[in-house]
């Protein structure tokens, strides 16, 4: 039925588009289009990068030598406090959801937009203000010396900026609650017609777990934090010990929320992964239920495990055991979906394009974070490990191992789409490899020093460990670099890169049945439902280049017909 | 800082920086993933660790093996489509997810139970008082000795009781395999046994302020009391501290608390510590240093059988904020004293340390002698020097 | 399956649609539904804010229970009462506002919000009543807290000359700021001819209003 210059129109490379149907600053920054807004938080949260980047840089020039020569102590722990605030609250927990899933989540279900382009507007310019507010803490001159914990009573004693970071921090907490609350609406009623819980790419049950946690933990942290700065200001009383409070209700607090927090930054990861896996390899996803599943249990088990931050807090001998035990539940799942991921390559067509390198290091990178988590859920190893290095090595490997690598995959899969050009696929790799290899070289060391009792914090050390950190120091030099070099390659190609059409890897789920860039609505056409991995429903157009639904291909029209709306 | 390094010229150990720095010499090097063993269940962790590392690999290379393999294999070549193969498979799925669990119930298992023979006190263990302040650390011994850094005997077992002052703190040990946080407000214990003469690093792992990296010091294992009576240099008070605490005692409570078992306003202290405590709503309460120092600061929130029924208010006024933390320490120790005054020096008797610390130049009294400290000092900042200057 | 194509050309926000349906919803119904979902959301994000206030007020009255049971003696247990009331009856009138607003009856939807106004000035007035009295006698916050049994003296010439104590003018600037904003939106309102903006804002800045009548009584009523 499609000719091909209707195909061209709905599959080719649109020259109107989102990016240019409206023009001049005002038309982005009042913007309710929810692919604007994902390309704003997209530049927010890489400019959050870079500040949080540079902090961790000079973090590893002072540890360069164990006499903390560059950096006082005081500065020392100023830069790895807002290394660790900026890049928890300003980078890690937006930037799957709120950039990536912005862009990709409305599509993916066939909608417009999301369900409240106004909240998402807002829940962006939350975000501005919040970190604003971070910032504020370090540009006013005070700066931030409490560890991005935030743990009481030092925050109560110390005069640096407490009070402006915890109010940014919270002001990020409602802008997070405010994505994830419209993004749990969007998949509950805006689905295509026809498309079921079980015909959603898994990447929408990863942000679909995400949000149940955003908007069911945030609020603790909310009141969390409301709580320290009226200590604080006020000393009600309630975590200071000399005015008769709990330090350790605090610590109790805190977790109860970046528990589940650290789910928030991994998930989504997870849901990027098996989408790239599945469309590089061209093969259905491997137990697509056992995945989606898996998601939602980690999100649910992720509540249940805050006290394990805290196994040598003091806590009691009965309470601690319930937490390691419940921590081994959560193994399972994330086993489970590395399981996955590899049965889904068996028999598929692999192709080593650069978001499938980032996805197959995610699997060795988060294959470590996972493993030597078991060290720090059993208990006796973990009090020995606990408050060392092992620990920033262990969530290093998840965190930026994990959530960046994921995040760079997904950016390098779905630019095409974001921009309509192709970027340097040799570079793209290029990059891959020297993120890959920067960070193994940054944090593999640090296991060692670890285990071997380096604590974690620390601006000057025992020579002992002069070797390590060395190492640790010229990696992560490495890494910073591929970073740059992956943002350095994506940038030329959002503007001089090869013109592509709307589909180029051949991928099936719904966002790729549109015009690159998409249209302003989408999709101008109703996309055609199929299950998001039967590649065998996108069908390649030598034309365009591109692949496009078999629907459009066949020869012979059938009369129009409304899609059946299947049961769900 | 005087103390630290008068203290330090005298033990021996070099100070870096203002930090003990022993030699690397007296640092063994343990082996790759860890510091040496240096106490009963430093075994015991390094196994499971072991244990786990090698599951781990297993796993990995399990796992980075299929994919490289999968990656040669089935890599993409023109015109080639993609095998089909199942998509689902309950057995294999069922499979690798009950096989990695019962492996997870082993490790969590393994860990819970060396977990409790780190938080269960050894029979019979010699208790050391622990202060932590930013950023400093403080041992009292039961003698009433006081020292910056943490002597114990090897082979005796050993009791932490550890507070703080200010913020978090957390003592670490590596060698130990033992870390416990000290939290404001409240006692926390550690338990060691350490079985091998040495010394080793103990630090401070929970981020405290600013100088947090630099709140390091040594524990010394020696090879029996003797040695550590006659080879430390001990900061001592100028009395036990048991005896501060009478004094605090017949001045805040003994109006209302006998030691002689009669009856007054409160309950008598008489045989208390140590006692397990009927109060008023029918259950036991043992009388530790938490209860005791929560019964000073809050009388109402627990009352002794006969004084009251729960929710009514005490008669006791609270001491919050009038008795600092070191005072209820003393008030402690003489409660402790009331019970067994054997394990205490007596009233008049300074520590025969003191006296063991005293210089050439005559001077009895402890603590009034702070040019003999000040030469220590002087000593060891040249000391200091030179070695900056061989470095 | 066959393809639908459906209005390409159209770029305007409201083609086949009701007036009340947003662009990207495609029916009434979904976006009635995702309102509906939406709000209740919300509500779960509160309650778990307000669950850690009720974890920590929890703690705290287990950790000192002699504080609550010496704190009730300067609590008014009628004021409570009259509080409770006025709470509960503000929620029936807000409910039967909604009621009315579906049946479309708009002008008893205007009387019964402005009743939740009445209210809302009610329980800020009694509000003021207690508070007036407790900020008189310095029983604050910790950092503030400098009690005295009869009356604190002021310092600030307008405490003075008002006869009220210090603290009651420095929390009587947010509830004063409030006012006039208000009043003076509705008054702009009222200029641009934006009746329902203008009627809205008059009644916050009744309903703020009622804080200041309470302030008063609870200060002669002493």
């Amino acid at each position: 039925m499609a000719t091909a210059a209707e195909r061209k129109k709905l599959f080719g490379h649109a020259e109107n588009n989102y990016l240019n149907c409206s023009k001049g600053i005002r038309s982005w920054l009042f913007t309710l289009d929810h692919k604007r807004i994902g390309i704003m938080y997209l530049i927010g949260v890489t400019l959050a990068l870079f500040l949080a980047g540079v902090f961790a840089l000079i973090l590893r020039l002072n540890l360069w030598n164990n006499t903390s020569d560059l950096l006082t102590d005081a500065q020392y722990n100023q830069m790895f406090t807002l290394h660790g605030a900026v890049m928890v609250f300003a980078f890690i927990i937006p930037s799957v959801p709120a950039a990536l899933g912005n862009f990709v989540l409305p599509m993916m279900l066939g909608a417009k937009d999301v369900a409240f382009p106004r909240l998402n507007l807002s829940s962006f310019y939350l975000w501005v203000l919040g970190t604003g507010f971070l910032l504020w803490a370090i540009v006013s001159g005070k700066g931030l010396d409490t560890g991005w914990t935030f743990y009481t009573p030092y925050s109560i004693q110390t005069d640096t900026g407490v009070i402006y970071a915890t109010f940014g921090a919270f002001i990020l907490g409602f802008s997070s609650i405010f994505t994830g609350l419209n993004f749990l609406v969007t998949v509950n009623t805006m689905r295509l017609p026809g498309q079921g819980w079980f015909k959603m790419p898994l990447f929408l049950w990863g942000l679909y777990a995400t949000s149940i946690i955003q908007v069911l933990a945030t609020p603790v942290l909310g009141i969390t934090l409301l709580l320290l700065i009226a200590e604080k200001t006020m000393h009600i009383g309630i975590f200071d010990p000399k005015y008769g409070g709990d330090p350790v209700l605090f610590q109790h607090f805190f977790w109860f929320y970046s528990h589940p927090a650290v789910y928030i930054m991994i998930l989504p990861g997870m849901g990027v992964i098996s989408e790239l896996i599945a469309v590089y390899s061209r093969k259905k996803v491997f137990g697509y239920s056992f995945i989606a599943f898996s998601s939602v249990a980690i999100a649910v088990l992720g509540f249940l495990v805050w006290g394990h931050h805290m196994f040598t807090s003091g806590q009691s001998v009965v309470v601690t055991l319930i937490f390691s035990a419940i921590t081994f539940t959560v193994a399972i799942p994330s086993a489970v979906k590395v399981f996955n991921w590899l049965a889904t390559m068996y028999k598929g067509s692999i192709a080593l394009t650069t978001p499938m390198c980032y996805a197959l290091s995610f699997i060795f990178l988060f294959g470590i974070g996972g493993l030597t988590g078991l060290f720090l859920g059993a208990l006796s190893t973990d009090i020995h490990l606990h408050d060392t290095y092992f620990i920033v090595a262990h969530f290093h490997f998840v965190m930026v191992g994990g959530t960046l690598t994921a995040l760079l995959g997904g950016v390098f899969h779905w630019w095409p789409k974001m921009f309509g050009r192709m970027y340097n696929d040799n570079l793209g790799r290029l990059s891959c490899f020297l993120v890959f290899l920067g960070f193994n070289l940054t944090f593999f060391p640090q296991f060692v020093m670890g285990a071997r009792g380096m604590p974690r914090r620390y601006a000057s050390y025992d020579p002992e460990f002069i070797p390590f950190h060395r190492w640790s120091t010229a990696g992560a030099m490495v890494l910073g670099f591929g970073i740059l070099l992956a943002f350095g390659v994506l940038a030329y190609a959002a503007f001089r890169g090869r013109k592509v059409a709307g589909n180029p890897f051949g991928a099936a789920s719904l966002e790729w049945q549109s015009s690159s860039p998409p249209d302003f609505h989408n999709f101008i056409h109703q996309p055609v439902l199929h299950d998001p991995y039967d590649f065998g429903s996108m069908v390649y157009d030598e034309e365009l280049d591109t692949y496009v639904p078999k629907e459009f291909m066949e020869p012979d029209p059938q009369p129009v017909k409304e899609p059946e709306p299947q049961t769900q | 800082m005087n103390l630290l390094t008068s203290l330090l010229a005298q033990s021996d150990i070099p100070i870096v920086d203002g930090i003990p720095m022993p030699e690397s010499s007296e640092i063994h090097e343990g082996s790759y993933w860890f510091p040496e063993q240096a106490s009963t269940f430093a075994g015991d962790i390094d196994f499971l660790y072991m244990a786990i590392l090698w599951i781990s690999t297993l796993f990995f290379v399990i796992i980075i093996g299929c994919m490289i393999y999968f990656i040669l294999k089935y890599r993409r070549r023109e015109g080639v489509e993609p095998e089909p193969s199942s998509s689902h498979n309950t057995a294999l799925e069922i499979f690798w997810s009950v096989i990695p669990s019962i492996i997870l119930v082993w490790i969590f298992y393994t860990g819970a139970k060396g977990f409790f023979e780190m938080r269960v006190p050894f029979d019979d263990s010699e208790e050391i008082y622990v202060t932590a302040n930013q950023f400093n650390w403080k041992f009292v011994y039961p003698d009433g000795d006081v020292s910056k850094e943490l002597h114990l005997v090897v082979n005796r077992p050993v009791k932490l009781i550890m507070q703080s002052d200010d913020v978090l703190h957390a003592m670490f040990i590596p060698a130990f395999r033992q870390k416990v946080d000290i939290v404001p407000g409240r006692y926390t214990y550690a338990y060691l046994n350490p079985n091998k003469v040495g010394a080793y690093r103990l630090a401070c792992a929970e981020y405290c302020g600013d100088s947090h990296s630099r709140m390091r010091t040594v524990c010394v294992v020696h090879k029996d009391s003797e040695d550590r009576k006659n080879t430390t240099k001990w900061e001592n008070e100028k009395h036990p501290g048991w005896v501060n605490g009478e004094r605090l005692f017949q001045i805040n409570c003994a109006g209302c608390h006998s030691i002689d078992g009669s009856a007054k306003t409160g309950p008598s202290m008489k045989d208390l510590w140590g006692k397990d405590e009927r109060v008023s709503d029918g259950s036991t309460i043992k009388v530790d240093e938490n209860y005791v120092r929560e019964s000073i600061l809050e009388p109402s929130k627990v009352l002794v059988e006969g004084y009251g029924t729960t929710g009514t208010l005490s008669k006791m006024p609270s001491f919050q904020g009038k008795l600092s933390d070191a005072e209820i320490g003393y008030l402690i120790d003489y409660i402790r004293w009331l019970k067994d005054s054997s394990k205490f020096p007596a009233r008049d008797e300074l520590p025969p340390a003191q006296v063991a610390g005293e210089t050439p130049g005559g001077e009895t009294a402890a603590g009034e002698s702070p040019k003999e400290e000040k030469v220590a000092d002087d000593s060891a900042e040249a000391k200091n020097e030179n070695q900056n200057e061989n470095n | 399956m066959a393809v639908v194509e459906t209005d390409h050309e159209a770029h305007d926000d409201h083609h086949d649609h009701g007036e009340f349906i947003a662009h990207h919803f495609e029916s009434a119904e979904q976006q009635f539904d995702s309102g509906k979902l939406g709000i209740w959301l919300f509500l779960v994000t509160e309650v778990l804010f307000f669950s850690g206030l009720f974890v920590a007020y929890t703690l705290y009255r287990v950790l000192h229970p002699e504080i609550f049971d010496q704190a009730h003696v300067f609590l008014d247990k009628y004021l409570g009462f009259a509080n409770t009331l006025v709470l509960l009856f503000s929620s029936l009138t807000m409910a039967v506002a909604v009621r009315y607003a579906q049946l479309g009856k708009n002008r008893h939807v205007v009387w019964y919000v402005l009743g939740t106004m009445v209210c809302a000035a009610a329980f800020l007035g009694v509000k003021a009543i207690e508070y007036t009295h407790k900020w008189d006698q310095g029983i604050m916050v910790r950092s503030y807290f400098d009690y005295h049994p009869g009356h604190h003296e002021a310092s600030m010439p307008i405490a003075r000359a008002l006869g009220v104590s210090d603290y009651l003018i420095w929390l009587s600037i947010i509830p004063l700021l409030l006012v006039v904003g208000f009043a003076v939106y509705a008054g702009i309102a009222k200029m641009v001819r934006q009746p329902n903006a203008s009627f809205f804002s008059a009644c916050m800045a009744l309903a703020v209003a009622g804080y200041f009548i309470g302030a008063m009584a609870g200060h002669f009523y002493r």
